[in-house]
């Protein structure tokens, strides 16, 4: 075997170990390159029949080369799609524009999570998370338990040892599963291309820039780079000391802090 | 049983809040004052920014030990950006240490800056500027819901006022006031041994309106300034007597902003910092720097030991220092006036392990002229909205009279008011 079939077997292990113990289980899909290759990764396990429903939260703000990227793999790996959106608080209006900008990411994407969980009763959801991607997540557990505020406890988390996962629930509680926590930023590229994947070619050069990530078009800034092709991208990372976020300028959090810095006159 | 209270009033000056008690604004803290207390200056942390500031009050010990040296900061050993908050504060705060001793039990903290994210406690803690997610803002957790339902809001809509002046104003008066109620309701049904109530309304206020400090517009603000003291102060000794220790403090100082001085547009200009604009944020620093600025005043000489792009060896290090001091104290305004009053080298302002991580020099400017340490403007004066400055020695502290206050205190010097008193 060789490092893609271990990174992979593992896993499908995962995949499978979760199904498993859980049934009432869902993907978390964000049309991006880590949760595409899990979704790849889902169908390998059950040899081309995703069993569980595929989520995709969608905050009306994504890039429309997502949305339609989305409604084609879904017709074309044929799989259930479950579309969570908050429309009260959409049909208020909410956006990346207005007020309290986290207020947004709380409202589109976490509570539109909460919703769906809470509709379907999911006991587990399977997350494209990536050890390397940010500090914190080098603490990451491949089975990690949330309670219902969607708090994740760190400091007190089961051990995972000789394989071994925790998956005892109490109410209210759900799992997060990571198949993928073990790839890093150059496996996914490196996997993509060994199976071929289809990839939303925002990730692809044009005009001298790509985006390394991508999510909401009003939150998301390119990087300057000429990677046109899948090859390009692998050469890119390779040699990079950037982080896979510097391009989105900071993660998250800190683009808000920022916002509300700037608007005091510092930054 | 003692009790302790303590009102912050971020970014009021000393001779701002005199003036107002003396125009009869401020009624209920005049008669507060007549019954025993008094108002003393008192100088803000290095550099004169709320995050600091109040980190050294929670703390009641200086940057170098407690690790908070701005809004934002560098990860060690490269340039990338970071934002500091109540996790990078590296010194124990002054009711965690009495809660410890068994000096007290109970705390309610309520909106101090840089409380983000809330952290266990016995009591209530509601943290303060910079939340970004009211869910993480409030521990216990329980709180969250209730606080929600009142209406509680850490702050305004900060962007609102580039739209809409008078509605932002507006919304400052509401949330004053939902800050009084609430607050107060607090104070009211839960116990406690130690509460900070941080009013921060005023700091915004006078960031986009200071010019207007001598009309009507700050009488008004400044009355529901006065009822949200006065109702906090009364439900306090209405709980407990009045043998409750009541302090009342600010953060730093305000002063008219004339100009936006933009430092590394000087630094630039003066060929002593390069920048490589394809890259983001402090990652334009470029090789051949010598120094650059991060806001207000903080400077940091690249070192070569210390940033990767960095260019001065240890050995050069005063010879540096004199040349950058030198040419700051050079920049003048269009009138010839002299911007930069202080220059202060960190050795002689920060102790403690943590001063490894401060900036090189910290600079205090004359009034007018706000320090600003961003690296994409070019020129170095501009003009936004802002029309007030902080300033660094004119924060208020008010005691009662029966404390004796030393001379020359800085805002280090309130918990240790709290200590003894509780000792």
């Amino acid at each position: 075997m060789d490092h893609y079939d271990m990174l992979e077997s593992k896993s499908i292990y995962i995949i499978r170990e979760a199904y498993y113990r859980f049934r009432n289980i869902a993907m978390l899909w964000s049309v991006g390159k880590d949760s595409t290759t899990l979704l790849w990764l889902i169908r390998k396990a059950f040899f081309g029949k995703i069993p569980f429903p595929i989520i995709h939260i969608d905050t009306s703000y994504k890039f429309p080369e997502m949305y339609q990227f989305r409604d084609r793999l879904s017709r074309e790996w044929g799989f259930e799609l479950i579309i969570g959106r908050n429309e009260e608080k959409l049909a208020e209006g909410m956006g990346p524009g207005k007020g309290m900008k986290l207020e947004c990411c709380t409202e589109l994407k976490t509570n539109a999570l909460k919703q769906v969980i809470k509709k379907y009763g999911f006991k587990a959801i399977f997350l494209g998370i990536r050890r390397d991607e940010h500090g914190i997540r080098a603490k990451e557990r491949y089975f990690s338990p949330r309670d219902e505020q969607f708090q994740w406890n760190y400091e007190n988390q089961p051990a995972e040892i000789w394989d071994q996962y925790k998956s005892f629930l109490y109410e209210e509680e759900h799992y997060r599963v990571h198949p993928i926590l073990h790839f890093t930023e150059l496996d996914i590229w490196q996997y993509v291309k060994r199976e071929g994947l289809p990839i939303v070619d925002l990730y692809l050069s044009r005009d001298g820039k790509r985006y390394r990530s991508i999510g909401c078009v009003p939150c998301c800034s390119p990087i300057e780079s000429n990677a046109a092709t899948i090859d390009d991208i692998i050469e890119e990372i390779r040699t990079s000391k950037q982080s896979e976020r510097a391009g989105r300028a900071q993660d998250k959090e800190n683009i808000y802090t920022m916002q509300k810095l700037r608007a005091l006159g510092y930054m | 049983m003692k009790k302790a209270l303590v009102i912050g009033i971020d970014g009021v000056p000393y001779e701002l809040l005199n003036r107002l008690i003396e125009r009869g604004c401020m009624e209920g803290l005049k008669a507060i004052l007549n019954s025993g207390y008094r108002l003393h200056r008192m100088k803000a942390s290095l550099p004169d920014i709320s995050s600091v500031s109040w980190t050294s009050f929670m703390t009641g010990v200086n940057p170098g030990e407690h690790g908070i040296f701005g809004f934002t900061e560098l990860k060690s050993n490269t340039y990338e950006l970071s934002f500091p908050d109540s996790r990078s504060i590296k010194a124990p705060l002054f009711w965690q240490s009495l809660r410890d001793k068994n000096r007290i039990q109970s705390s309610i903290i309520l909106n101090i800056p840089n409380t983000y994210p809330a952290f266990p406690i016995d009591g209530l803690i509601v943290s303060g500027f910079v939340a970004i997610d009211f869910d993480r803002a409030v521990y216990p957790p329980d709180y969250v819901h209730i606080l929600k339902e009142k209406g509680y809001i850490i702050d305004v809509d900060l962007m609102k006022v580039r739209e809409d002046r008078d509605g932002f104003y507006r919304d400052l008066m509401d949330s004053i006031r939902t800050r009084k109620d609430v607050s107060s309701w607090l104070l009211e049904e839960k116990d406690w041994d130690v509460s900070v109530v941080c009013i921060t309304e005023t700091d915004r206020l006078h960031h986009f309106f200071f010019d207007q400090k001598e009309t009507i517009l700050f009488d008004d603000f400044y009355r529901e300034i006065d009822d949200c003291i006065t109702c906090l102060y009364k439900t306090a000794q209405k709980k407990y007597g009045d043998d409750v220790l009541f302090l009342i403090l600010s953060d730093h100082g305000f002063a008219d902003l004339e100009t936006e001085v933009n430092i590394n547009a000087y630094l630039k200009e003066a060929g002593i910092l390069r920048i490589d604009s394809t890259r983001d944020f402090y990652e334009r620093i470029d090789n051949g720097t010598i120094a650059f600025a991060m806001d207000p005043g903080r400077i940091y000489i690249n070192y070569r030991d210390r940033f990767p792009r960095g260019s001065v060896r240890l050995e050069e290090k005063e010879a540096v220092k004199k040349q950058i001091k030198d040419m700051l104290f050079g920049l003048n305004n269009i009138k010839g006036q002299q911007i930069i009053r202080h220059i202060f080298d960190r050795e002689d302002i920060y102790r403690g392990r943590y001063t490894k991580h401060a900036p090189d020099l910290v600079c205090i400017s004359n009034n007018g002229y706000d320090l600003k340490g961003n690296l994409r403007k070019d020129e170095i004066f501009t003009k936004d909205i802002f029309r007030g400055m902080h300033t660094w020695d004119n924060a208020v502290l008010m005691a009662p009279m029966e404390i004796k206050i030393d001379e020359g205190i800085n805002i280090e010097y309130p918990s240790k008011i709290i200590m003894d008193y509780f000792s």
